[in-house]
């Protein structure tokens, strides 16, 4: 028939049941290849995603696919932080994001027709921490049910976002407020204790950099003029520098003057993390969260949910 | 008018419970049980009694606990 | 029962009666049943097209020009009077929402009369808003979506409160107009915004409301704020100042509902009005633990004459505050856990309070350590004392909200944070383990008032200092 639009091609739109298998697929034989393929799996990960959203299709394949996708990047984010190699960060974030809120409209959605996904929560963490300012997560958090709230993945993400805030927290658009924490130390000592998840702790890596920026401003603010320089000991135990070359690339990044002794913490005079005429600081990573993934093989560590399959979907009668 | 429904939810939400009523106003200001407790003040905070110490019973076991303390740095 | 017909109703419309368009079958439903049965009994009335057209009949002028979206609405009207089933809100939802949205519709032009429409909406807004939070309960038995019917209310709403602006006219900024001689709509600008911001709240899309908040003041032609009535004046602030603590800004939310309250307290009294003693509790829901986020005291006894449940319950709070006991805010907050998070204050406390509570443990020590040694020196080892006191048990498996976030070995880390939130005045010496104060008996010197430091540190919105000129 001449008047209808020629019908998508097949190879254009993949079904849901080829779409994960395109996924096992990449988790099982492309992520050893990272990081080089990092931009070819950023890719085919997209590419996956907008397949479901061509079919409008949010059944239980495109939450397990959304779900692995996320872990996926926030596995990515673990292994650029440690390679050299170059990546834009910000493209990765973005597909990130859009995972996670494709996942917390389908979880509604699914809440509102009296089921619950058997992975929710892990997730509502990680959105917990993908904008870790902004006070509408919080308010959203508080209004789902209490199995969501208590589940420990999600107290862990609540904890980093209370440690975390901080009265002089610093960047455009972001309205600074009363009473916060800046527990710098405490997030440190929670990320080295070994009690979170490694894809956790890779999400928190993002933030090291502007915890430790902050840490220091809120220290030189605490000591005397007359103070000696902080010695490179302290600060690379306290602030889990991998070594003092790190130590002083940040120091070098800020122009934060260091002597023989150690560092003069009163020499910082920037008052954001973010600074307008150098590129930024790449996200920094923790040798003790790289010590995690010693123990579990990347195919365990995004293949770690409980099954999204139609039987798990629990929909209550009405 | 009736709104007939198969089940009626009666549950009262907050939202539903946060919101503000329509209230009469005086127009006398007359009768004012609120104004006139607290010496006619209607403040709802101290001043500032700041400085005034703490005696509970938490405090009296961190003084103690600080004493201990003290005795043993001497 | 009462006669009226359609020759009764468009000489009413031609006098500008427009009381008799209200769908409110409890105030205007001798009209409507009477409308009906001749809607009913004509049957060249009986199609959609003849009421129009018979309407059209009529050539109602306004200013010697006809007024389609008029028409429309009287159409609406009629076909609302024709087809309404007393009995069912469901069955005749769709009625009653065409008609609001055509009623809205004439507002929208201001090259037409619409003051004289402005009564008749608000009254219809009266009527149909709870009707839409009752279509909204039963979502589930009616398979709608969750906040259809609001939502809808709502964009019907701001579509007029959008349509509000203020004259373009030169000479209307120098001279003050008296408010009775503005146009209605801007009469009930506040109105639209307090009806508004409450449907976004019951929504739960609180953002929605920054628009509404930010729009107000630009598009008011009031000469002040308090040209609107004083309770809607009063109920908007109670509004801002929830909104401002959804988004952590305590000292925005303090100031905003401390003069709801007080005004309140001002024009009323509760004794003869339990709406003022529900509305008094409403606002003291949120402005106590405001209050106690600023290093305020309340007064207990003054809060119980109006709500001894919130009394009691925040001054077992503010005794764990006052002492500096963080265990104790924290079994508080689990206490109260359910309750604090649909109140959307769990978080904002867990975050909030336990800056005051460390630098209250601070000032015992002080008092009772440094102060009579006169050294001006706190070992960090004496305030790891009092904080392994303060924090209990650290002795749990998991990772909680209340048990992970406060740890004794962090002394530096909350000394640190208290200078710079200006809430203590002293040097650290990381290297040394030690913090030193200013040599003095006076412990304001050291530890400054906490509402002070705040009220510095934190100014106000200067986007809501027109509401108090």
């Amino acid at each position: 028939p001449a008047a209808a639009a020629a019908p998508p091609l097949p190879s254009d739109v993949r079904p849901p049941h080829i779409l994960s298998q395109t996924l096992d697929y990449i988790i099982d034989n492309l992520l050893d290849t990272l990081p080089e393929s990092e931009g070819f799996l950023w890719d085919r990960m997209r590419s996956i995603r907008q397949d479901f959203t061509y079919q409008n299709y949010s059944g239980p394949e495109a939450v397990d696919c959304n779900e692995r996708i996320v872990r996926i990047h926030l596995l990515i984010i673990h292994i650029m932080g440690k390679s050299k190699g170059d990546f834009s960060l910000q493209q990765e974030l973005e597909q990130l994001h859009k995972s996670l809120i494709t996942l917390s409209e389908i979880y509604d959605e699914v809440r509102a027709a009296g089921g619950e996904c058997p992975n929710e929560a892990e997730f509502r963490a990680y959105a917990l921490l993908s904008k870790i300012r902004d006070p509408a997560y919080d308010k959203n958090i508080q209004e789902l049910p209490q199995n969501i709230f208590q589940n420990e993945k999600v107290q862990m993400a609540l904890c980093f976002r209370r440690i975390i805030s901080n009265s002089n927290f610093n960047e455009r658009g972001y309205m600074r407020t009363e009473n916060c924490l800046n527990f710098y130390g405490r997030f440190f000592q929670l990320i080295k204790s070994g009690k979170l998840p490694f894809l956790l702790s890779s999400f928190l890596e993002l933030y090291v950099n502007e915890v430790r920026f902050y840490a220091f401003k809120a220290l030189s603010h605490s000591v005397n003029k007359r103070h000696k320089p902080i010695s490179f000991k302290y600060l690379i135990d306290e602030f889990l520098f991998n070594d003092q070359q790190e130590l002083e690339g940040f120091c070098d990044y800020y122009s934060i003057t260091m002597t023989g002794e150690g560092v003069e913490l009163k020499s910082l005079t920037h008052h954001s993390h973010k600074l307008m005429e150098k590129r930024p600081l790449k996200h920094a990573y923790l040798r003790c969260v790289d010590e995690m993934l010693n123990r579990s093989s990347y195919p365990e560590l995004i293949n770690s949910g409980k099954e999204d399959s139609k039987n798990n979907v629990i929909l209550n009668d009405r | 008018m009736q709104f007939k429904s198969p089940e009626k939810c009666n549950k009262k939400t907050l939202e539903e419970d946060d919101e503000f009523e329509d209230f009469p106003v005086d127009t006398w200001p007359a009768n004012d049980s609120l104004r006139n407790t607290h010496n006619g003040q209607t403040n709802l905070w101290e001043e500032d009694w700041d400085d005034v110490e703490v005696e509970d019973d938490f405090t009296k076991e961190l003084k103690a606990e600080l004493e201990r303390n003290r005795q043993q740095q001497q | 029962m009462m006669d009226y017909s359609l020759q009764q109703l468009f000489q009413d419309v031609r006098n500008g009666n427009y009381e008799v368009l209200s769908a409110n079958l409890n105030q205007n439903g001798h009209r409507i049943a009477a409308l009906q049965r001749e809607l009913h009994a004509d049957s060249r009335l009986v199609d959609d097209k003849s009421l129009k057209v018979s309407i059209e009949s009529q050539n109602f002028q306004f200013s010697g020009k006809s007024w389609t979206r008029f028409t429309m609405m009287l159409v609406s009207f009629l076909q609302y009077c024709r087809d309404v089933n007393p009995w069912s809100t469901w069955e005749s939802c769709d009625l009653i929402f065409k008609f609001y949205q055509d009623l809205s519709n004439c507002l929208l032009n201001d090259n037409y009369p619409t003051d004289c429409l402005v009564p008749l909406f608000m009254e219809m807004t009266e009527y149909v808003v709870p009707i839409s939070i009752e279509l909204d309960v039963n979502y589930m038995a009616l398979k709608t979506d969750k906040n259809q019917f609001v939502s809808h209310t709502s964009s019907i709403i701001s579509k007029v409160f959008n349509s509000v602006k203020p004259s373009r006219s030169a000479d209307d900024d120098d001279q003050e107009r008296p408010t009775s001689s503005l146009p209605e709509k801007q009469r009930i600008l506040l109105y639209l915004v307090n009806k508004l911001v409450n449907l976004y709240f019951r929504i739960q899309a609180p953002q929605l409301c920054s628009n509404i908040f930010k729009n107000f003041k630009p598009k008011s032609m009031a000469s002040s704020f308090r040209t609107y009535p004083i309770k809607q004046q009063i109920e908007y602030r109670y509004l801002l100042g929830r909104y401002y603590l959804l988004n952590h800004r305590v000292t925005n939310a303090f100031v905003q509902l401390s003069t709801a309250f007080n005004e309140l307290v001002s024009i009323t009294s509760t004794t003869d009005a339990p709406q003022v003693g529900r509305n008094l509790s409403r606002i003291l829901r949120y402005l106590v633990p405001a209050g106690l986020i600023m290093g305020k005291i309340p007064r207990f006894d003054f809060i119980s004459v109006m709500d001894s449940e919130l009394s009691s319950k925040y001054s077992v709070l503010y005794q764990c505050i006052r002492s500096g006991k963080i265990s104790g805010l924290n079994h508080w907050l689990k206490n109260h856990e359910r309750q604090l998070c649909e109140e959307h204050l769990l978080l904002l406390l867990l975050e909030k309070l336990p800056m005051i509570c460390y630098r209250n443990l601070v000032k015992t020590v002080l008092l009772n350590f440094v102060i009579p040694q006169n050294t001006g020196k706190l070992p960090y080892a004496t305030l790891e004392t009092a904080m392994k006191l303060s924090i209990g048990d650290t002795h749990i498996k998991g990772i909680d909200i209340y048990s992970s976030i406060h740890s004794p070995a962090n002394v530096e880390n909350v000394l640190v944070t208290l200078i710079n939130l200006g809430l203590l005045r002293g040097n650290c010496f990381p290297e040394l383990s030690l913090c030193v104060v200013k040599k003095t008996q006076v412990i304001c010197d050291i530890l400054p008032l906490v509402q002070d430091r705040i009220v510095a540190n934190f100014p106000l919105n200067p986007e809501d200092s027109w509401l108090d000129d």
